[in-house]
C-alpha cells in the first residue's frame, strides 16, 4: 500500500472516529447552520455520514461508482432542501430516505438500460473472512460479489429492509421510519427478506 | 403453537424483538425443530456476510461541496448571463425600438377617430330599419289578408249605400 493511499484511509478512519462523537445537540446546530446557508457546516455532516450513506448506496447497488454517485446526489439534495427539514423525525433516517430513493432512481436507470452489472463468476466456495493471505483477499471479494448478486435478485424492498438492519444495524422503529411503515410491516418484510435471501443464497450454491 | 406460526417469528427472535413469553417458546421450538433450527442458522449467517459488506467510504466532502458550488454557481451564471444579454448594445436598441412601436400602437389603437364598434352597429341598424319601414317589399311584418276588423270597417256612406242596394237585389 502507498503512503498516499495509506494517509488517504487514515483520514477517511479519522473522519469515521469523528463520527461517532457527534450528538444530537451538535447534530441540530449543524443542520441549522446548513439552513443559513453556511457550507462548512454541510462539509461537517457529510463527514459525519458519508460512511454509512456510502455503504447503505453500496448495500443496494452493489458498484463502487454508482454507490459514489448515489451518495454524492443524495448530499446535495440534502443541501438543496435542508429548509424543508423540520427535525420532525430524525436527520439520519431523512438522509437515509433520500439516499434509498437516489438508490431507486440509479436502479430504474440501469432497468432502462437494460445491463447487468453483476457479471460473476460464483464458482468460489464461502470463506472465513479472518483469512486475510491475497487469495482469501480474491476469495472475500468475490464472495461479496455472489451475495450482492444475490441481494440484487431480491425484491427492492427485501433489500432495502436488509441493508438497514443488517448492515447499518438500524432498530426496527428506525427502519419504520425510514421506510415509512409499521413495526409490524417491518418485523413481517424482514423475516420474508432474510428468507428470500437464503433462497437466492442456496439457488446460487456457493 | 403451530411449527409455521413460530417459524414466522424466526427473524424477530433473531433480533430479540419479541415478547419475553414468545421468545421462550420460539427457544423451546427451536430446540426440538430441526428445520427451523437451520432456517435461524442460514440468517445468522447471512447477517453476518451482509455485515462484512461495510467498508471504509472514499471521502466525499471535498466533492460533495465542489458540486454544491457547481450548483450555486449555475445559478449565478444564469442571472449574470442574463444581465449582460440585457445591457448588450443592439439589446438596448432593439428594446428602445420595440418600446417605441408600442407606445405608437397604443397611442394610434387609444385616440383614433375611427367609430367604435357599437356606433357602427347603431349606424347600421338604424339605416335598416328605416329602410325596411319605407319600402314594405323587404319587410319582414307579415299582414293578414282578412282580419276581423276588416268586415266592421266602416267603408263610407256611399259605399254602405251601394252595397245595401245590391243586396236587395
Amino acid at each position: 500500500m502507498s503512503v498516499t493511499s495509506l494517509t488517504a484511509d487514515m483520514e477517511t478512519y479519522s473522519e469515521i472516529a469523528q463520527v461517532e462523537e457527534f450528538d444530537s445537540q451538535q447534530e441540530r446546530e449543524l443542520i441549522l447552520r446548513c439552513q443559513e446557508r453556511d457550507t462548512a457546516a454541510m462539509g461537517t455532516l457529510v463527514v459525519q455520514y458519508q460512511h454509512w450513506v456510502y455503504n447503505i448506496a453500496f448495500g443496494l447497488l452493489g458498484h463502487h461508482e454508482d454507490a459514489q454517485d448515489a451518495a454524492q446526489d443524495a448530499f446535495l439534495s440534502v443541501w438543496q432542501n435542508i429548509d424543508s427539514f423540520q427535525f420532525r423525525s430524525r436527520f439520519s433516517t431523512w438522509l437515509y430516505r433520500i439516499v434509498r430513493n437516489k438508490c431507486l432512481n440509479v436502479i430504474d436507470q440501469r432497468k432502462r438500460r437494460k445491463t447487468d452489472p453483476m457479471e460473476i463468476d460464483d464458482s468460489q466456495p464461502w470463506v472465513p473472512l479472518d483469512n486475510v493471505t491475497p487469495e482469501h483477499e480474491t476469495l472475500r471479494t468475490e464472495q461479496n460479489e455472489i451475495l450482492h448478486a444475490a441481494l440484487d435478485r431480491l425484491k427492492e424492498s427485501y433489500r432495502t429492509i436488509l441493508i438497514l438492519r443488517e448492515l447499518r444495524e438500524l432498530s426496527y422503529e428506525e427502519i419504520a421510519e425510514v421506510l415509512n411503515c409499521t413495526l409490524g410491516r417491518v418485523k413481517s418484510r424482514l423475516h420474508e427478506a432474510r428468507k428470500a435471501l437464503r433462497i437466492e443464497l442456496e439457488r446460487i450454491d456457493w | 403453537m403451530k411449527h409455521h406460526r413460530i417459524q414466522k417469528h424466526l427473524s424477530a427472535y433473531l433480533d430479540n424483538e419479541l415478547t419475553s413469553v414468545l421468545q421462550k417458546k420460539v427457544d423451546d421450538h427451536v430446540r426440538v425443530c430441526q428445520e427451523c433450527k437451520d432456517m435461524l442458522a442460514d440468517f445468522k449467517v447471512n447477517r453476518e456476510l451482509i455485515a462484512e459488506l461495510v467498508q471504509p467510504a472514499p471521502s466525499m466532502k471535498d466533492a460533495v461541496l465542489a458540486k454544491i458550488r457547481e450548483t450555486e454557481n449555475v445559478g449565478d451564471n444564469f442571472i449574470s448571463t442574463l444581465r449582460r444579454w440585457i445591457f448588450r448594445p443592439i439589446t438596448v436598441g432593439a428594446t428602445a425600438f420595440s418600446t417605441v412601436c408600442l407606445v405608437v400602437a397604443l397611442y394610434y389603437f387609444t385616440y383614433s377617430p375611427v367609430p367604435q364598434y357599437d356606433e357602427l352597429v347603431d349606424f347600421y341598424f338604424g339605416v335598416h330599419t328605416e329602410e325596411v319601414a319605407n319600402n314594405p317589399l323587404k319587410s319582414n311584418v307579415v299582414t293578414p289578408l282578412s282580419s276581423p276588423e276588416t268586415d266592421t270597417e266602416d267603408f263610407g256612406e256611399e259605399t254602405e249605400t251601394l252595397l245595401d242596394l245590391y243586396f236587395e237585389d
